[in-house]
């Protein structure tokens, strides 16, 4: 029997014992849980289970440079963010699962004491807001709106229909998400496939990015494979990225570039190819056959894409969701340029560093942010600089001990002790670190330990780290400007993730690492 | 229980004979056989003798109806008319509802095989044998009559006389069946088991039901008693096919059951559970869920312990409960191995023991080691499952000295029917002679009320034993007939058995015959179609200085409150029909009595109101609205909205709290749960409010309703101007509102997530059930409610009451779609709303649930100012905005669909479907009325005609309408239903 999963049991005993969170297998949002396998389910327990153990400690060292201020609700008001923007008269605005839009007013105040107010109501999941032209473009679940206050009484009263060119077929796991709007005025969405056994039947375009032209409805469906696409976001410099969740047949969850033409692993959509609508073309073998490497698969699928991070399940959160790059000119903290990812399941926010290496985006993910209040599915800059976070953890449940709800991420002035950046070099790593490091330890290749990994793509749900090998860290050049490390490794692996500890680095004032853990997906090694 | 009883009479009977045996005509002997059998029971009558009637003709009357005299007795038109026949039992297929053996024996001695019959005896004096020879022919007869010829295997005809049962639900079957046979009212005129003291009023009786029918064939009846019995004697209770067939294993339950099949593997039994949503606690929560208690939402045979079940199965949390018989090859020690995913939890019960469970979140197995006998044992697997799994499995393992090592449960456990096959040996073959039967039936007068293919009803007129055509009543002198010593009292005229109450009324009548005009005075009607109808057996009426009817001590306490609320005798007695043609209003009296749309089910009562012809239902009500009404009970105030709200909060808590005992449509009162207000206004008639209102005990003795002006003051002065008059029409001017009133303060509206439009429409984005997976649910303060569907671009339903229950869309991961919350649903025929035919033939479009923009292309929608969202598409070059707008109508709001198009530079012509159904028609007032279920009225700028069409097997009120480039039209559709 193929059918939907839901949470996790709850084992009360278990959890009281423990002493932790809600749920000892929760599933992340938009993703699915892992499957029967009970040894590979156990790491994964265990590793939340020590994540957990000691994140209080950890929540407390982040406390001094990132500041996240709750947003009081009213009584009975449901939070449920799906949709979070800045307007561009200073307002926040927020649309929620069960499909109402908020103004927020007052919502920079330190203590925060915001008003909300109910400006649309009744929408279908709106799952992302972009202001375009004096109208608020949602995506819901059937069409892409775009709602406008005509008589200035801060409540929509108008609502067009964009786009209603995919269709829905009624079942649960079809969202939508986006727009977000590229150089060219184009809009794109992504929508997800459905989950379990389709009983209201099958809907084309399922698993596709879709590009749309605002001033006509014209909708092309660009891109495959996706599978739960629950973030996507245009780059400064106009690309398209979005963030896809691990289940079957996108066996480690991800942040990827999309592209017209792109096919990214997930079989769903595949039928859709054949369109004559389609922008991909089919695979010519058709579906990949399950266990394939993923960096191998471009061999069978000229047009598969590789994802440009990959994210460790459980030790990268769960199900990625929402990003946005800081563009704040250095508002945020030290990290401009960089794209912040929030992660639904472990009520956190993550960082990555990307750069451009053999023509691919690709880089490393950083912790940046645990113990917001609930599943982080939006993240929003301000025009302050600080950054806003919409949350429900509904249907699947997080490590948060809300529901839902609404943060804002403040930063304090204070730098903390990161790695900056992670580049990769032919032989190895540069790191450059956010303040002047300890030149014994950093120059200490003791102070190093590595090991990397790939996935294959298979019908079961989520990929274990494969192939595995412990990477020796031969060399740790310490650079004269104080805050980079040239690292030699071996082997250097193209198409696995390489997961550095810096155990052992301390600063120049002898502090450890706020985060001493990075990942780097290494697709292309640089000549 | 039936058949010791005729047991018994069946002993009694020689033992008569050899007391009489000095007697010296066999006339005599059968004289003295009588006196042990009852006279015809009828129940009506025997009420009307018990309340101290003392009209003997108009006893007489029933009787003459009752026992269907005129259907031999021919009868001036007038006599005619004032004594209708009372339709017998349609014999047409009797073969499938009775068996031979039955037959046989009831049509050779009916009063010995069912005491108080109102059939008469015809073959008494018949020598045995050509009594069975008759019998037998007109059994055959009345098996294959018309067929031609017998079937060659007649006993192929009768294997549906057994019925399976689960063996394990057998006994829980018999117990609901007694329940209800004791509490939905069969027991007002059958006779209760086990009775505390005789009734006073005579049971109807019940044949040998185990010896003459199969559950089958009771269940069909039960449901529906007028398919085999037209003359509504018997009338159906409203009851549901799970609840006739308990009551037709219960009344069955002394047949021979048979196990006639053993199956190897299980009965199934799959359970879902409301509560979808994983934060609420439910029964799957607990490591045994009681399933005993849960009512399957499917049940079936499955050889293996697969999930993979052979029913409509769901998402979600569920349960699956496994149960059959496990057969042990010999005495010894068991080893059983219960395993299941690991997201599911288990149980293994052997007997009524639990052995092993496997507790939810854990994959190990659960062994246990049992001492067991050889030979059968009850055996249940329990599965069940929050959430689910990609592998799902159940498996139960047995290994034991006499078995190979990992035996599978499902190879040593079967289930087995129980099937329930009517007492008694199988009848001698049926004598086969169509002819000679068919003449049987005329010459034996069996043709003057059962009607039968080919037979001249006049032809049993006379009476073949006697050679006496029965005389016509009107015929009979009245001197002769009071003195006359008995009626049907020779030895060879059809025997009634009747009492001497009942000669001495039914001469009473014939002797004032000449003098009996054509119809009666309406009381009299009244109370002769009450007691032929035995309205009497529940319900009191006072009839002069008397008041006739009632249950009585014995019948009465079988009439009880649901879940035994405080509410007295006025919550189990059905209500007395003092002045009830003054409280209802004309069609709310019919539709009662017939059981259609008004008739409201007293919910916390447990006894149902049947319900009864036309042709009857008509007399009675057009007699009661003579005898209890006036003309002005019916007149009304202009619907007031100031007077409305008045209304509105002196029924609230904050008022009179009305609310806390009467329910509002779908939203049950806090407290007790009566009658629903929103049928008010469509039931009473005002002037009865308003005096109910004013003084209930004086209408209604012993009510619970209190009375609200004691002393002609109000304590809500600011309300209806503060006087008893101003606050009475103030609540009338609310419950005018009908299905479309809101909920008052202080009510309870059922559900977290319904949403209620208070002061703005709410537009709703969600997948409504039979609208599709892109509805917009529109709800209206005015409680009127529509969903439009985006996809075809079509309203596709209306309804009054509740909005719309947000669970489905706003609860875990938003899977579950949902209907209107309210009543009153209108679905709007299939299709766009809006389409271009290529000629008046072309069938209306009929698109795909996926298939979008088929009437136009939607472009989404503005609201007004009042908030009301205006419709948006464009279809054929015109632009349409269609504005759905509650009207205020008594009863429940209407609703005008405003349409408003505008063509642009190359219009074509377009189709409106109005309205679909089997029948359309116009009415002088230039309405539309399709199937007398909904009135279409349309309003215009343009002179607009619609035009009926056939299409498809269906009826379709459509418009044309033919646009100028850059004209506009202005049409109003105005829907009431």
């Amino acid at each position: 029997m193929v059918s939907c999963r839901r949470r996790g049991p709850k084992n009360r005993g278990e959890i009281i014992a423990v002493a932790l969170v809600a749920f000892l297998l929760p599933l992340p949002l938009f993703a699915q849980e892992p499957p029967d396998e009970e040894l590979r389910e156990l790491t994964d327990k265990e590793l939340l289970a020590r994540q957990q153990a000691d994140v209080g400690p950890r929540i407390a060292a982040e406390e001094p440079y990132y500041r996240v201020l709750t947003m009081p609700l009213n009584e009975g008001m449901s939070m449920e963010i799906g949709g979070l923007l800045q307007l561009s008269d200073g307002r926040i605005m927020a649309a929620t699962r069960r499909g109402e839009i908020f103004i927020v007013e007052n919502a920079f105040s330190d203590p925060p004491a915001p008003v909300f107010k109910q400006w649309a109501f009744g929408l279908g999941q709106p799952l992302g807001l972009l202001e375009r032209d004096g109208w608020i473009y949602a995506a819901q679940r059937g069409e892409l709106t775009r709602l406008r206050d005509t008589d200035g009484d801060d409540r929509a009263d108008v609502f067009e229909t964009v786009t209603d060119a995919w269709e829905t077929s009624g079942d649960y796991h079809e969202y939508v998400f986006g727009p977000r709007s590229t150089p060219d005025g184009k809009l794109w969405v992504t929508l997800n496939i459905p989950f379990g056994d389709q009983p209201y039947g099958h809907a084309p375009w399922r698993g596709w990015a879709a590009r749309v032209d605002p001033s006509t409805g014209d909708t092309e469906f660009v891109a495959a494979g996706l599978r739960s696409p629950a973030g996507v976001e245009v780059s400064p410099w106009g690309e398209v990225f979005y963030t896809d969740n691990q289940g079957e047949w996108n066996n480690a969850s991800k942040l990827s570039l999309i592209e017209v033409g792109d096919f990214h692993g997930h079989p769903h959509g595949m039928a859709s190819t054949h369109l004559p609508e389609s922008q991909v073309e089919p695979p010519p073998e058709g579906q990949p056959e399950g266990g394939t490497y993923m960096k191998d698969l471009h061999e069978l699928i000229p047009n598969y894409r590789m994802p440009s991070v990959w994210f460790p399940y459980v030790k990268m959160g769960q199900s990625p969701s929402g990003l946005r790059w800081d563009t704040t000119g250095g508002k945020f903290g030290p990290f401009e340029g960089q794209v912040f990812v929030g992660d639904q399941h472990h009520a956190m926010v993550m960082r990555v560093f990307l750069e451009k290496v053999g023509g691919h985006w690709q880089g490393a993910a950083f912790n940046f942010r645990r113990g917001l209040d609930s599943g982080v599915i939006r993240l929003a800059f301000a025009d302050d600089g600080s950054l806003f976070a919409g949350m429900s953890d509904r249907g699947w449940g997080g490590v948060g001990p809300e529901p839902h709800g609404l943060q804002r991420i403040v930063w304090t002035g204070a730098v903390p002790f990161e790695v900056h950046e992670m580049r990769a070099r032919p032989d190895g790593f540069e790191l450059t670190f956010t303040r002047a490091v300890d030149p014994a330890t950093a120059g200490d290749p003791a102070s190093y330990r590595m090991e990397s990994y790939t996935y294959r793509l298979s019908e079961n749900y989520g990929g274990p780290e494969d192939d595995k090998l412990v990477v020796a860290v031969r060399s740790a050049r310490f650079a004269p400007d104080g805050l980079s490390v040239r690292l030699g490794v071996e082997p250097l692996r193209a198409g696995y993730v390489h997961e550095l500890h810096l155990d052992g680095v301390r600063s120049g004032d002898g502090e450890p690492l706020l985060h001493p853990e990075a990942y780097y997906t290494l697709v292309n090694i640089p000549d | 229980m039936q058949a010791p009883r005729s047991a018994e009479i069946v002993r009694f009977v020689p033992l008569i004979c050899v007391i009489a045996m000095a007697a010296p005509r066999a006339g005599v002997q059968a004289q003295a056989a009588n006196a042990s059998l009852s006279p015809p029971v009828v129940p009506g009558y025997e009420h009307l003798r018990l309340a101290g009637a003392t009209d003997e003709a108009a006893l007489g009357e029933i009787l003459l109806g009752e026992l269907n005299c005129l259907s031999c007795h021919q009868a001036t038109e007038a006599t005619a008319k004032r004594i209708p026949t009372r339709t017998p039992p349609d014999l047409d297929r009797i073969g499938e509802r009775a068996t031979d053996r039955w037959l046989v024996d009831y049509l050779s001695a009916p009063h010995e095989q069912k005491p108080g019959s109102t059939m008469p005896e015809i073959l008494h004096s018949l020598e045995p044998d050509e009594r069975q020879r008759v019998t037998r022919t007109l059994v055959g007869y009345l098996a294959f009559r018309g067929a031609g010829a017998a079937p060659a295997d007649q006993n192929a005809a009768r294997s549906d006389f057994t019925d399976g049962f689960p063996v394990h639900r057998f006994r829980s079957t018999v117990e609901r069946g007694r329940r209800l046979f004791h509490s939905v009212g069969c027991v007002a005129c059958h006779a209760p088991e086990g009775a505390a003291g005789e009734p006073a009023i005579p049971s109807v009786p019940l044949p040998d039901l185990g010896a003459k029918t199969s559950v089958g064939a009771l269940t069909e009846f039960l449901l529906d008693p007028r398919g085999a019995r037209p003359s509504g004697r018997m009338p159906p209770l409203h009851l549901a096919r799970d609840e006739a067939e308990d009551i037709a294993v219960y009344l069955l339950r002394g047949q021979t059951p048979l196990v006639v099949e053993r199956r190897r593997g299980f009965e199934f039994e799959y359970f879902l559970d409301p509560e979808q949503d994983e934060d609420v606690a439910g029964f799957f929560d607990r490591p045994a869920p009681n399933l005993d208690r849960a009512e399957p939402a499917a049940i079936g045979q499955i050889s293996t312990l697969s999930l993979n079940l052979p029913a409509k199965m769901n998402y979600g949390n569920h349960a699956v409960r496994y149960s059959g018989l496990l057969t042990l090859p010999a005495a010894g020690n068991y080893t059983f191995t219960l395993s299941a995913d690991r997201r599911s939890g288990s149980t293994l019960r052997i007997g009524d023991e639990v052995v092993a469970s496997k507790p939810q979140s854990s994959a190990r197995a659960t062994a246990v080691e049992l001492d067991l006998n050889g030979g059968d044992h009850r055996v249940e697997v329990a599965y069940f499952i929050r959430g689910s799994i990609e592998e799902p499995f159940v498996d139960v393992r047995v290994a034991g000295d006499a078995l190979e090592t990992d035996t599978p449960l499902e190879g040593i456990t079967s289930y087995e029917n129980v099937r329930l096959r009517p007492a008694g040996a199988p009848p001698a073959p049926r004598q086969w002679d169509e002819e000679g039967g068919s003449a049987l039936f005329a010459r034996f007068g069996c043709a003057s009320c059962h009607t039968s293919p080919g037979v001249d009803p006049e032809r049993g007129r006379t009476y073949a034993v006697s050679r006496e055509k029965a005389p016509d009543l009107n015929a009979l002198d009245p001197e002769r007939v009071l003195a006359a010593p008995a009626m049907h009292s020779g030895p060879t005229s059809p025997r009634y058995r009747l009492a001497g109450h009942q000669k001495r009324a039914i001469r009473a009548t014939l002797a004032a015959l000449a003098d009996l005009p054509a119809s009666r005075q309406a009381e009299q009607e009244i109370v002769h179609t009450m007691a032929s109808f035995n309205c009497y057996a529940c319900h009191r009426r006072r009839t002069g200085e008397a008041v006739v009817g009632g249950p009585g001590e014995v019948r009465a306490r079988y009439f009880r409150v649901v879940d035994d609320q405080d509410l007295g005798d006025e919550g189990r007695l059905p209500p007395p029909l003092h002045g009830i043609g003054g409280k209802l209003k004309p069609r709310a009296l019919r539709s009662i009595l017939q059981g259609l749309d008004l008739h409201v089910r007293r919910d916390f009562m447990e006894v149902r109101m049947p319900s009864f012809p036309a042709d009857a239902v008509e007399r009675l009500a057009a007699a009661l609205e003579i005898a209890d009404a006036s003309p002005g009970d019916l007149v009304e105030r202009a619907f007031s909205p100031a007077a409305s709200n008045d209304g509105m909060e002196l029924l609230g808590t904050g008022g009179m709290s009305c609310v806390t005992c009467h329910d509002i449509h779908t939203n049950r009162a806090p407290g007790i749960s009566t009658i629903d207000l929103a049928t008010a206004y469509d039931r009473l008639r005002p002037a009865w409010v308003a005096r109910f209102l004013r003084d209930p005990a004086t209408i209604r003795p012993g009510t619970r309703m209190p009375a609200y002006w004691p002393e002609g003051a109000s304590n809500f002065p600011h309300l209806g101007g503060g006087t008893v008059d101003g606050q009475i029409e103030a609540i009338w001017s609310f419950l005018s509102r009908g299905t479309s009133m809101p909920t008052p303060e202080g009510m309870d509206i059922g559900a977290e997530m319904v949403l209620v439009p208070e002061d703005r429409p709410l537009v709703f984005r969600t997948h409504m059930i039979d609208v599709g997976p892109r509805s917009i649910a529109i709800g209206y303060p005015e409680n009127v409610h529509v969903a439009f569907d985006a996809n075809t671009v079509r309203l596709a339903k209306i309804w009054r009451g509740g909005f719309f229950d947000a669970k489905g869309t706003w609860q875990g991961r938003a899977g579950q779609f949902f209907g209107p919350y309210g009543t009153d649903v209108l679905n709007l025929p299939p299709g766009p709303t809006l389409a271009s035919l290529d000629d008046i033939d072309t069938p209306w479009p009929n698109p795909g649930r996926g298939d979008r923009n088929v009437g136009g292309r939607f472009l989404g929608y503005r609201l007004d100012e009042q908030g009301r969202p205006v419709l948006r598409y464009r279809v054929a070059d015109i632009l349409v905005e269609e504005t759905p707008t509650p009207l205020h109508a008594g009863g429940g709001a209407d609703l005008i669909r405003r349409f408003r198009l505008a063509a642009g530079a190359a219009p074509r012509p377009l189709f409106l479907l109005l309205a679909e159904g089997e029948g359309i028609s116009v009415v002088p007032d230039g309405t539309w009325r399709v199937d007398n279920t909904l009135a279409v009225a349309l309003e215009s700028t343009a002179d607009l005609e619609p035009i009926v069409r056939e299409s498809q097997g269906v009826r379709q009120l459509l418009q044309r309408i033919e646009l100028e480039p850059g004209e506009t039209l202005a049409l109003d559709v105005t829907l009431s239903w």
